[in-house]
């Protein structure tokens, strides 16, 4: 029987299955194009035309509604004289200031509460009433024992961050196939190894999540503390130009507060695709 | 030690309870057995006997209730590695791949938790997967691969990590039967090359004969070991062996001794 070739001689090469190719070449820079932004691109297009419209024929008052040409028009001046572009890297340097030292500190303990059912069990009832606080008002406490300067607001700022990046990271180990835990045990991972390996890479997904929940809520509450106690910043505007009444001011600062929103989210979304490449949906 | 250092792994009268709240599962009673160097046993038994637990018990995942456990000393290391090669490596009926790892990283891993450099886990990780047919994917992940190949880099990891003793717990049962046979032939040639000490856990009768020097056939309630046969049959073998009467004898040997059992699972009358 010559012409049954031996089973163990043959090689697995035709095992892989049809379809799977090996394609280390991922695309990362692709965001912007594709037939799906055309739908929502005519949608605010058409708000803006109706917008504008309805202030030019008074249908909004335009004491306190400007239309979108006057917006973008003082947007641009704004910018040209850098009033804007002081405040708000102000403004951002707080909430990134904020991101960083709580969201950092948000991540390290919610991984910690997330790996162990004791410290998770003595820490929730804590982290459930001070997550309930309003962080707004132990604004005064704050200036009082760190002063009037950065360090009341950054230190605000990380203490709204600290909660969502605390639970998601939590949530995300909780999701994490205990199978893995097994496995780098088992492969002779030691404590060290078993965080920076397994349990951080498996829940990063959800800690990306973690920071648009976080980015926006630490974005809100700077600009009130600036709105309450700055001197600069985007809140230091607003307040300003609601109380002389400067409408196309205030709404040039809403429309920036909406597109650093937008372009947060493109942020997190490029980072999922590099962070996140083995999870299939890049969704933040 | 009081003994002489055994070359065997000893199971000595290994028992696990799991306690709960509602009530205490006894999962091992008195499981004995051994197994010698280069030896691949199988244990085949009805679903819920305890093979995982005795095999975790093995790994060191949990800890036995009772009974010890003797590994046999370790060779003197061959190359100076960082670390001493870790007692044992699993492969996992499913999803033991870490999802965020590419395929490389994937294997390496417990090369790299044994402090060998990159440069060396990657060198002997292409020319591993390279014999495995699944080098050109050793940039992708888990996800991008077929429940076999996924298997297949499982393999590789345990090999790689080269323990003193492979655990595998239905390692190929996701698998449709087709795949599966050729991965039964893929393991053995593997392990013909590297002869290592191998406990295989199976529901398939078949594949228990094909592969081991010797099966445990275990019954539930609570999870203990009721027989052992041995296949006392040449290497290397192929899926040829399969048809011998001899073969097929033992496989019926081993039927019969798990029917009842499996028919108690079943609430069918034995
Ligand atoms: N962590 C646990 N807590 C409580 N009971 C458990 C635990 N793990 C396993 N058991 C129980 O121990 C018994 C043996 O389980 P085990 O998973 O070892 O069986 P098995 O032989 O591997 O089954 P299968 O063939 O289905 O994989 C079962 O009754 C199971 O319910
Ligand atoms: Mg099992």
């Amino acid at each position: 029987m010559a012409h049954l070739a031996s089973d163990r001689e043959r090689r697995p090469q035709e095992l892989a299955a049809p379809g799977i190719t090996p394609a280390p070449h991922r695309r990362i820079f692709s965001i912007v194009p594709g037939p799906r932004i055309w739908v929502p691109l005519l949608l605010v297009t058409l708000l803006l035309l109706v917008w504008e419209w309805a202030v030019n024929v008074r249908l909004l008052a335009p004491v306190l509604f400007s239309p979108p040409t006057v917006i973008a028009q003082t947007i641009a001046v704004s910018f040209a004289d850098g009033s804007l572009t002081l405040n708000l890297g102000v403004t951002l340097l707080r909430v990134f200031g904020g991101l960083l030292v709580g969201g950092g500190l948000g991540v390290l303990i919610g991984m910690l509460m997330g790996w162990s059912r004791t410290v998770r069990d003595n820490t929730d009832p804590w982290i459930a009433a001070a997550h309930a606080i309003p962080k707004v008002a132990i604004l005064p406490l704050f200036i009082f024992f760190l002063g009037i300067g950065e360090e009341p607001k950054i230190a605000l700022a990380a203490l709204v961050a600290f909660f969502p990046m605390l639970i998601n990271t939590m949530a995300g180990v909780g999701q994490i196939n205990p199978i893995h835990m097994q496995v780098a045990q088992n492969y002779g991972a030691g404590l060290p190894q078993l965080f920076t390996r397994v349990i951080f890479p498996g829940s990063l997904p959800l800690i990306l999540s973690g920071l648009r929940i976080a980015f926006n809520a630490t974005f809100v509450v700077v600009i009130a503390v600036e709105m309450v106690s700055g001197a600069t910043g985007l809140g230091v505007i607003l307040w300003r130009s609601w109380e002389t009444l400067q409408v196309e001011l205030l709404w040039s600062s809403l429309v920036l507060c909406g597109i650093i929103g937008i372009v947060f989210n493109l942020v997190l979304i490029l980072a999922a695709r590099i962070l996140v490449p083995w999870q299939v949906r890049h969704q933040v | 030690m009081t003994e002489t250092a055994p070359r065997e792994l000893v199971c000595d009268r290994i028992g696990k309870t799991f306690r709960s709240q509602k009530r205490d599962i006894l999962a091992l009673e008195d499981v004995s057995f051994r197994v010698r160097p280069s030896e691949f046993l199988a244990i085949v038994g009805p679903s819920g006997c305890g093979k995982s637990t005795l095999l975790k018990i093995i790994a060191g995942l949990i800890a036995p209730s009772s009974g010890k456990l003797i590994f046999p000393e370790p060779e003197t290391t061959r190359r100076e590695d960082a670390r001493p090669a870790p007692r044992s490596a699993m492969v996992f009926q499913e999803h033991g791949l870490f999802p965020w790892m590419t395929v490389l990283d994937n294997v390496t891993f417990g090369m790299e938790m044994r402090g060998i450099g990159k440069p060396e886990r990657e060198e002997r990780a292409h020319a591993f997967l390279g014999q495995f047919g699944i080098d050109a994917f050793a940039h992708n992940f888990p996800h991008e691969l077929s429940v076999g190949m996924r298997q297949r880099c499982a393999l590789a990891r345990a090999f790689l990590t080269d323990p003193q003793i492979l655990l595998m717990d239905e390692p190929f049962s996701a698998l449709d039967a087709q795949s599966k046979l050729v991965l039964q032939v893929e393991l053995l040639r593997i392990w013909k090359d590297h002869r290592k000490t191998v406990i295989y856990i199976t529901h398939d009768i078949d594949e228990a004969v094909l592969l081991a020097d010797r099966v445990l056939v275990m019954s539930g309630r609570p999870g203990h070991i009721r027989q052992e046969i041995s296949v006392p049959l040449d290497r290397p073998r192929d899926l040829r062996d399969r048809e011998q009467p001899r073969v097929r004898e033992i496989t019926w040997h081993i039927w019969q001794a798990i029917e009842s059992d499996v028919r108690k699972s079943l609430q069918l009358p034995a």
